[in-house]
């Protein structure tokens, strides 16, 4: 009888944190989407902002995200199919590939702040580069760079053995295997990893607030030297302001911009893993 | 003469041992594959009642409804009835985890939990009710000798169980089964994973222990079968093809799938 | 000719890889280096409480402790309520579903930290603020609570992997023992899936306490440990807010910028032994049964 009614207690309790769980994220959710929605129209998604945000729209905010993640997937794409072809095929000590592993796990686990600060000294300052976008990529490169890795890794590894030797049986060169056997697989899943973190990268504020935007008067930078603006630094600022109600619904349009482009490159991801799934279940 | 009239009492007798379990009109599915169609039969108290067949044959699912462990499986549906005690196990009202207290399973592939020799003799047995020292100490030595394993882990209680051997291991999931006390034990080929010498081991135990339990044993080793068999049911293409007691079922088969399966060990249910 | 296509591709890799497994130890020494004038010239002054640049005070102890308290505060909403919510997805959910939910998960964990900063400002610390009576809803508490909402699908989603990585061969054995749904969870399936769990629960206090945004918003930025110190009604400060509140206005070089640097390096080092002590808990070779 006791163990019935703890059993029963216990099966409530994880009931009840299901339905709190889920009413929470799902509240979060529609309450973005409800606000953002009243805010969104045509003319705020392609005009530039004015009075410091209070007023116009959020285009160049859209411009300076994604040219900043674009410029981000240019610099670490290379970095981690070599860093993943380097892991599968050239490193055969178990322990230095388990150090390197560890390594970028550690890379990964680094708060986005910290990547900032270290940006703000190193690049801003040291090497003198002042507020440019540029580096913004580099840095959200960086922060991306263990999730592309690990996601390039695993489809590399998946190919069966068999393939390079019977590569390698044929003559070819152990180069001339991974340019032809191992990069093609490796692209399709640096691609996956890649759209994963760029749907962490274009959310990110605190990595690129010091060092690579301004808050106003910016358009499309010239050079690869100048700030830009976006989105979630444009967020950030209207809600320092958020007793102005203009501002504070701006800033619930921008979010479900910037949401929708986090959300477009996870579903794409989500896909893209499904499909390397079933091509190497063949 | 009289040889033969007693040939005929003894069949008779036998024929009238009381069933333990009856299976009436069962039909089982998972997801739309008819595993099961239309199964009737009785397993017989106090004797070893072996489910012979083919792999793929049903003997498992059979089995695992009668201790309804089934129900935990995703799209798995049914049709029929179960007796046992005088109830219908499907029936609503029966508590499911009392079932299976009272017919206990082991398994292919021996599942000892990653703990100590005595903490999964008794993993069954100390959720059902508070043991003092003394009266734990007492059951680990009761069970571990009634599987033979006494002598050979009495003084490493505490040693983790994934040390014994893998026939070491199986025994001690039966000892494990034992102790909650079950009327009645199922056993899904649990020779399966064995060397020759620990299946013969496990084949002798099950000769003992059917003095005190009723023992249902799946497998598809005909020869094994003709070892300790008493009662035997023939399990084809989700149909029962055959069943009587083993004398009689191994030396004088009627259906004609039977005799090309004891024969060839071929079977085209 | 292929032989030197050959070399250009192993340089390149092997370039490579010095590159990404390196650049952690490049930022480990920039910030090292950055804040050595303040180990230097302050020294041991710097674990007092009173952060006053202009005085030349500077106690991190305040921020350290609102690090702390806040991400407390978080792991205690969210452990619970995300483990109970794991075992449902693993062992109450048909299967059918848990692609969806899975999914849903992951869409989730991915919303931006400043986007849980907006709703902070604009929600959650307006309705602490009337539901304490408080001057202001910016606490402690608040972002306690947004933290632990940010954190709740990690920890859901790695305690469900856990739980369905203990093989289903422990589950019916148990079941058929006849142990009901509860004792199978808690004598068969969580011991064993009790260290990938607790790695998860590492990992999810590693991400919760690198959290910006959203903290820096909602905290109130107040240099001082709440009076009494457990009140989490008060505003605080922790590590990261006051660097992202302060690090872009502060003079470089010098020993204020120094000192919030040494903040950063303790958040580091901090948040990396977390990953190594989790990532050692996820190792297969620990893995005790089987």
């Amino acid at each position: 009888m006791n163990r019935e009614l703890l059993n029963k207690c216990f099966m409530l309790a994880t009931w009840g944190a299901v339905a709190i769980s889920c009413f929470i994220l799902l509240a979060l959710v529609s309450v973005i989407t409800w606000n953002g929605a009243a805010a969104l129209n045509f003319s705020f998604l392609f005009t530039a902002a004015r009075r410091f945000g209070m007023a116009g729209g959020i285009l160049y905010q859209i411009i300076g995200s994604l040219l900043m993640i674009a410029g981000a997937s240019l610099i670490c794409l290379p970095l981690a199919l070599g860093t993943a072809i380097s892991k599968s095929e050239y490193l055969k000590s178990r322990r230095i590939r388990k150090l390197c592993t560890a390594l970028i796990y550690g890379l990964n686990g680094i708060p986005s702040v910290i990547f900032g600060i270290f940006g703000l000294i190193f690049f801003v300052n040291t090497l003198n580069t002042g507020i440019s976008w540029f580096v913004g990529s580099i840095i959200l490169a960086i922060m991306i760079l263990p999730t592309v890795v690990l996601a390039t890794y695993q489809s590399v590894n998946s190919i069966p053995k068999i393939y390079r030797e019977s590569a390698l049986t044929l003559g070819l060169s152990k180069w001339q295997v991974i340019w032809r056997v191992v990069l093609p697989q490796g692209i399709a899943g640096s691609l996956t990893g890649l759209l994963l973190g760029l749907a962490r990268a274009v959310g990110e504020t605190a990595p690129i607030m010091f060092i690579a935007t301004a808050f106003s008067g910016v358009d499309i930078p010239g050079t690869l030297f100048e700030p830009v603006v976006t989105l979630p630094t444009h967020i950030l600022a209207l809600a320092q302001q958020a007793t102005a109600p203009q501002a504070l619904q701006n800033a619930w349009g921008a979010s479900l911009v910037l949401l929708s482009l986090v959300t477009l490159f996870s579903v794409t991801a989500l896909f893209s893993r499904m499909k390397l799934r079933t091509i190497s279940q063949r | 003469m009289k040889k033969s009239i007693l040939k005929v009492v003894q069949h008779d007798l036998e024929q009238d041992a009381a069933p333990a379990v009856e299976v009436c009109g069962f039909h089982a599915w998972h997801e739309d594959a008819h595993i099961l169609n239309d199964i009737n039969l009785a397993f017989q108290e106090y004797k070893i009642n072996c489910v012979l067949g083919p792999s793929g044959g049903g003997k498992s699912t059979l089995i695992r409804c009668i201790n309804r462990i089934n129900d935990e499986i995703e799209g798995f549906t049914f049709k029929g009835e179960i007796h046992f005690g005088g109830r219908n196990i499907y029936d609503k009202s029966v508590d499911v985890t009392r079932l299976r207290t009272e017919i206990g399973m082991v398994f292919q592939k021996p599942s000892v939990f990653p703990k100590s020799i005595c903490e999964n003799v008794l993993f069954g047995i100390q959720h059902l009710k508070k043991l003092s020292k003394a009266a734990r100490l007492q059951m680990l030595e009761e069970k571990l000798k009634a599987v033979s394993l006494w002598r050979e882990v009495s003084h490493r209680l505490n040693d983790t169980a994934s040390s014994l051997s893998v026939g070491q291991q199986q025994r001690l999931c039966i000892a494990r089964t034992l102790a909650v006390e079950p009327k009645v034990i199922l056993l899904d080929e649990p020779t399966s994973s064995l060397d020759p010498v620990s299946a013969r081991a496990i084949e002798d135990l099950m000769l003992e222990l059917k003095q005190q339990y009723t023992i249902v044993f799946v497998t598809h080793n005909i020869q094994q079968a003709k070892r300790i068999a008493d009662h035997a049911i023939f399990v084809c293409g989700g149909r029962i093809i055959e069943q009587g007691p083993a004398r009689r079922f191994f030396t004088h088969p009627e259906q004609p799938q039977t005799k090309s399966y004891l024969n060839e060990e071929f079977c085209d249910c | 000719m292929s032989a030197s296509y050959s070399k250009v591709g192993k340089s390149y890799v092997m370039v490579t890889a010095f590159i990404s497994t390196g650049i952690i130890f490049l930022i480990v020494a920039v910030l090292l280096m950055n804040s050595w004038s303040a180990i230097t010239q302050v020294g041991w002054q710097l674990l007092t409480l009173k952060w006053n640049p202009a005085a030349g005070e500077y106690g991190i102890l305040s921020m350290l402790y609102g690090s702390f308290t806040v991400t407390f505060c978080a792991l205690v909403i969210a452990l619970p309520l995300g483990l109970l919510s794991a075992i449902f997805v693993s062992e109450v959910l048909p299967g059918r579903y848990r692609f969806y939910v899975k999914s849903l998960l992951e869409l989730l964990a991915g919303i931006p930290s400043i986007i849980y900063g907006l709703l902070g400002v604009a929600f959650l610390s307006v309705w602490i603020g009337h539901l304490f009576d408080l001057q202001s809803g910016r606490t402690i508490l608040s972002a306690g609570i947004l933290l632990a909402v940010m954190i709740m699908p990690t920890i859901i989603t790695l305690s469900d992997d856990a739980l369905q990585n203990v093989p289903n061969k422990y589950r019916e054995a148990a079941n058929g023992l006849g142990l009901t749904k509860y004792e199978v969870l808690k004598s068969a399936v969580l011991p064993i899936a009790k260290a990938d769990i607790i790695g998860a629960c590492l990992l999810a206090l590693g991400r919760a306490l690198g959290k910006t945004m959203a903290v820096m918003l909602v905290i109130g930025g107040i240099d001082r440990i709440p009076s009494p110190f457990f009140n989490v009604l008060n505003p605080g400060q922790t590590i990261t807010s006051k660097l992202g509140r302060e690090i872009s206005e502060t003079a470089f070089g010098s020993v204020h910028f120094s000192a919030m640097i040494l903040m950063g390096m303790i958040l580091l080092v901090v948040v990396l032994i977390l990953t190594v002590v989790a990532q050692h808990c996820f190792n297969p070779e620990h893995r005790l049964y089987e």
